[in-house]
């Protein structure tokens, strides 16, 4: 798991960026990866409906994990900015940036597994450059030396990190004395993007992409040229630079200009090509292929979407997938097979045959390259530009990647998915695909149809995405359907002022006298001018029918493991710090109640009632019949306590310091936890460092170390007992939901702890090896995840179903949650990080339709304590023909919705039985 | 006339039978299972083999179902998180409707088998 997080690290920023990850998202838990920032404001930058920065993908557990890069983190990420600027400034010397930050480009040869240090400095960089836009973008030429410094101690670890936008990365913070490891990784980039100003290459990409989505495209190509030469002429200089500055790595190893050269050449003749297929018009121009190449997706991605044209979008679209993680790690950690291309600097025949056939891509790209002349440059960059034009000039099926060695996989920008080929009016309206996407956004006719196009439908939903433009309706009456209780949207159809016809079922309702009145424009006569029916997205505050008790308040409460494994890890210290410091900033109004339990081999609650000159530790240690000692007092209005739960924080830390208590009793834990939350419903937050090994609940180490190398499948993918099952059904009954943050550094059963979250609607934040000193990666992570994680909008007490036009079903749920009907999902908890996915199926032919809707109503009590209800409709054409199916295929939510299945059936069966299922498509 | 053991055996495989049917229906597991199991071991001790080996691979394949049940600390078979799979759901309405099947057959086997034991012994 660790090995792929889906998630992009990337920042949230990015609209887009989020959307790589749905899929991954949806499989496992939701993990924000988020910025702070962005958490708090929503940026700006999006010019789309939905700028919302904020939004985040989430990862599935294993995310986090790329932790590796140790110290490369603690540099401050905001002081980032100003490092690199300057450094860039000199965005064509790579030399003087060198010197500041010796890591740069070559180092990265080493083929270790140093790129996932990388990803991680991505992390946080990211949330950063949204700000800086303008110079984020110039200096990532220059960033790719920053990364470089990194050392070579945190080594393997980051593996995990990978996806990470290389962009990202090579802005990012990396700080100079951190990972050398990453160095490596970093150096990659740099080399081929740093010396360039590459940075056009991947680096730049991304930020690019980022920026794209919401501003003008056009800004990048003025820049580009410009870093563009510049960097050439850098291009030469920095590989041999790069050695000396580089001490601590050893990447320079000889090996850099060998494994550098083979793979420059591909990029470059790829994207050459690349950008040739799809933006025509380009000359051949070096620089322009270059820098479009990266660019090339973002710019073009909005523009085909507008153009209707599926495939010119896909062509963007596609290759960018692939190739965008290859950059970092990829050449440096080519087998040398892969290697073996020839021909270094030109040499783009190396790549596949099928290159060749593409042609003129191909000798375009020559050209530019040569000219660069600089020697050295070309090659090195090339190594990330190839990865790009390969995957969109080849067909996916020639190219060979090598998972374990190419951990980058995902694309340094967002990729537009492929724009739904509706009408002009319906298309603007249509429903966001960062909320609400389809895995074919063609629909096929029959059921029949979609089995000869051998592609899973299915929806990729964020319901309760941070959003910066929804407009909110407050009526008295919502109007609805009367047979599917479907409600009002923009793809319904007015047969004439007073009657709409459902487009779900077909029933012809009656318009409510209410509805006639627009109160937007203040006039009367125009229900279709109201913004239920202008806006896909819409949210209305919920009448009392809609309630079945009075919204609950706020409700939070912490329960914190204390054992001496957990004091051990130091998160106690990080735990506190952080909810001092958000604890105004923590969603809620005058009710919000919050509490805290923390536990060993014995049960503590603490006593905040108001009037107490300090927070009274009672300690209940009969485990097997769990009780609360004072019902009131321990979940406490948090405004009129606020000092003593405060001075709690303060002193829990050292509070048990001194602990011996090596046992866990997380189960009973949990049930005192539940009976102190069931009467109110709320948000229940578990800190767990250890395999719960004592009373109800108690598991037992079910891996055999020796086991792990030579399995064949995965044992133990299911939960050994049911005991966090039933609670979390518990949970969720009463309207509680459970998150989990695992920090541990030893085998805790996450198939059986994971429970609790997955059928509570909760969350699963995981953290291996997790320790303050040794660690510093995952602590800063888990620092980062907190904030966010306290700071992020909730929803509580929430439901959410899905509809579909007649025709279609729903067959199989994905995500955290309990099914509570065929379409009704019970959310105790709703974050905006959450993801969900469902398969559907073709029922009935759907040959008389042109398009199909499918609606999301979530219904959720605000932390303010009011009922909404939010809305959103995806309207999508119905297809024949299979070529238009393939047309309309969004590659990222395949990709995203086949990681959910295959994580079901993984967990059912087992791996063996989803890839023999896959080759058939028999799923 | 005599009524035999088997002929009871019959009468009552009769009676219960009318059950299953409906528990295939609603999905009576425990139940189901239990009666199920009750009348094979009469047709043994009636030493009914053909009827009895017209049961066994039922028989055989309930255990194996229970055996198979999701993890679970409670009797039961339907895991509440996992029936609303389209999947699941629609292996457990299947089986309702093979199960369904074979019971209302054996219904009228058991009625003959009911009314040959009672006609032998007659003779």
């Amino acid at each position: 798991m660790p090995s792929f997080s889906l998630s992009a690290p990337g920042p949230s920023q990015n609209p887009v960026a989020v959307q790589q990850l749905p899929g991954g998202n949806y499989g496992m838990t939701q993990q924000p990866t988020y910025n702070p920032m962005q958490a708090k404001a929503p940026a700006p930058l999006g010019p789309g409906l939905y700028p919302s920065g904020p939004y985040q993908p989430t990862l599935p557990v294993s995310s986090y994990q790329h932790a590796p890069p140790v110290s490369s983190y603690q540099p401050a990420p905001p002081g980032q900015p100003l490092m690199t600027r300057p450094l860039l400034g000199g965005p064509p010397s790579n030399t003087p940036p060198q010197s500041a930050s010796p890591g740069p480009r070559l180092p990265p040869p080493q083929a270790t597994p140093p790129p996932p240090a990388v990803s991680s400095s991505n992390y946080y960089s990211n949330p950063q450059q949204p700000q800086h836009m303008p110079p984020a973008w110039q200096y990532n030429n220059a960033p790719p030396p920053m990364g470089s410094p990194s050392s070579m101690g945190t080594p393997p670890r980051g593996a995990m990190a990978n996806h990470v936008n290389p962009a990202a990365s090579s802005t990012a913070p990396l700080l100079p004395p951190s990972s050398a490891a990453y160095s490596s990784a970093p150096a990659a980039h740099v080399s081929h993007s740093g010396a360039q100003p590459p940075g056009p290459g991947s680096p730049p990409t991304s930020l690019h992409g980022y920026i794209q989505p919401g501003t003008a495209p056009p800004p990048m190509n003025p820049m580009v040229p410009n870093t563009y030469q510049p960097s050439r002429a850098s291009y030469g200089p920095p590989p041999t630079g790069p050695p000396p500055t580089m001490k601590p790595t050893a990447p320079p190893t000889g090996p850099p200009m060998a494994n550098v050269k083979p793979p420059p050449p591909r990029t470059d003749a790829q994207c050459g090509g690349a950008v040739n297929n799809t933006l025509p018009p380009t000359e051949p121009d070096c620089q322009d292929g270059d820098i479009e190449c990266p660019g090339t997706m973002a710019g073009n991605g909005p523009q085909a979407s507008n153009s209707h044209n599926h495939v010119d979008n896909k062509m963007a679209g596609m290759p960018q997938h692939g190739p965008p993680g290859r950059h970092l790690g990829h050449y440096p950690s080519l087998p040398p097979g892969y290697q073996n291309s020839p021909a270094p600097h030109n040499a783009p025949p190396p790549m596949h045959p099928a290159l060749l056939a593409a042609t003129q891509p191909y000798t375009q790209a020559h050209q530019p390259y040569q000219q660069p002349p600089g020697g050295p440059g070309p090659a090195q960059l090339s190594p990330s530009m190839a990865a790009m034009s390969l995957q969109s000039n080849t067909p996916e099926s020639l190219r060979v990647v090598n998972l374990l060695q190419e951990r980058n996989l995902l694309p340094p920008s967002p990729t537009p998915p492929p724009t739904p080929c509706l009408p002009q009016d319906l298309q603007k309206i249509n429903c966001n695909p960062e909320v609400f996407r389809s895995t074919l956004t063609s629909i096929p006719q029959t059921q029949s149809l979609l089995n000869k196009a051998k592609m899973p439908l299915g929806l990729m939903l964020h319901p309760f995405k941070d959003l910066s433009q929804l407009p909110v309706v407050t009526s008295s009456t919502i109007v609805r359907c009367r047979s599917c209780r479907t409600y009002i949207n923009p793809f319904v159809s007015f047969l004439d002022q007073r009657r709409w016809k459902c487009n779900l079922c077909h029933r012809v309702n009656d318009v409510p006298e209410e509805f006639m009145y627009n109160p937007v424009s203040r006039s009367y006569g125009e229900p279709h001018k109201r913004p239920e029916v202008q806006n896909a997205t819409i949210e209305f505050i919920a009448p009392s029918e809609y309630m079945l008790r009075p919204p609950q308040p706020a409700a939070y409460l912490f329960v914190l493991d204390v054992s001496h494994n957990a004091v051990e890890t130091g998160y106690l210290n990080v735990f506190c710090q952080s909810m001092l410091e958000n604890i105004n900033a923590l969603p809620g109004d005058s009710r919000t109640k919050v509490g805290f339990i923390t536990f060993d081999s014995t049960i503590h609650f603490y006593n905040l009632q108001e009037g107490l000159s300090q927070p009274q530790m009672l300690i209940v240690s009969d485990i097997e019949d769990i009780f609360l000692p004072t019902p009131d007092s321990l979940l406490v209005n948090l405004n009129e306590c606020k000092e003593l739960v405060q001075d709690l924080l303060k002193s829990l830390p050292t509070l048990f310091q001194k602990t011996m208590e090596t046992q866990s009793a997380l189960g009973s834990a949990l049930q005192a936890a539940f009976k102190l939350l069931s009467p109110t419903g709320g948000r229940m937050t578990i800190f767990q460092t250890q395999l719960p090994n004592l009373g109800v609940g108690a598991l037992q180490s079910r891996e055999d170390p020796n086991q792990r190398a030579s399995a064949k499948d995965i044992q133990h993918l299911s939960p050994a007992t049911d005991f966090y099952k039933k609670l979390a059904l518990d949970c969720s009954g009463q309207q509680v939901s459970v998150d989990l943050f695992l920090l541990s550094s030893q085998y805790c059963d996450l198939a059986s702890l994971g429970c609790i979250s997955r059928y509570s609607a909760g969350t699963v934040y995981y953290y291996p090896s997790y320790h303050h000193q040794r660690n510093p990666a995952q602590v800063e992570c888990f620092q980062k995840d907190l904030k966010r994680y306290l700071t992020r909008k909730i929803g509580f007490e929430a439901v959410m179903r899905i509809r579909c036009t007649k025709g279609l079903s729903i067959h199989t749920f994905h995500g955290n949650f309990f099914v509570r009907s065929t379409d009704l999902l019970s959310l105790p908890n709703v974050n905006p990080d959450a993801g969900f996915a469902v398969q559907m199926s073709i029922e009935e032919n759907l040959d008389d339709l042109q398009v199909v809707s499918f609606q999301a109503a979530l219904l959720y009590t605000s932390s303010k304590g009011e009922r909404r209800i939010r809305v959103h409709t995806l309207c999508l054409p119905v297809v024949n023909s299979l070529s238009d199916i393939f047309a309309g295929a969004d590659v990222q939510a395949i990709s995203g919705l086949l990681a959910c299945m295959g994580r079901y059936c993984t967990i059912k069966h087992n791996l063996a039985t989803f890839q023999t299922r896959g080759k058939t498509n028999n799923f | 006339m005599a009524f035999t053991f088997a002929a009871f055996c019959y009468m009552l495989a009769l009676l219960l039978t009318a059950a299953l049917i409906f528990f295939a229906i609603w999905h009576l597991v425990l139940p189901e299972y239990l009666i199920h199991f009750f009348f094979c071991v009469m047709f043994f001790c009636a030493a009914e083999w053909l009827t009895l080996s017209l049961n066994l691979p039922l028989f055989a394949y309930h255990v194996w179902r229970y055996m198979s049940r999701p993890v679970m600390s409670s009797p039961g078979l339907y895991d509440p998180t996992t029936i609303m799979n389209a999947d699941i759901l629609a292996f457990c309405q299947k089986e309702g409707w093979c199960k369904l099947a074979f019971y209302l057959l054996s219904f009228f086997y058991y009625l003959y088998g009911y009314r040959n034991s009672f006609n032998f012994v007659v003779k």
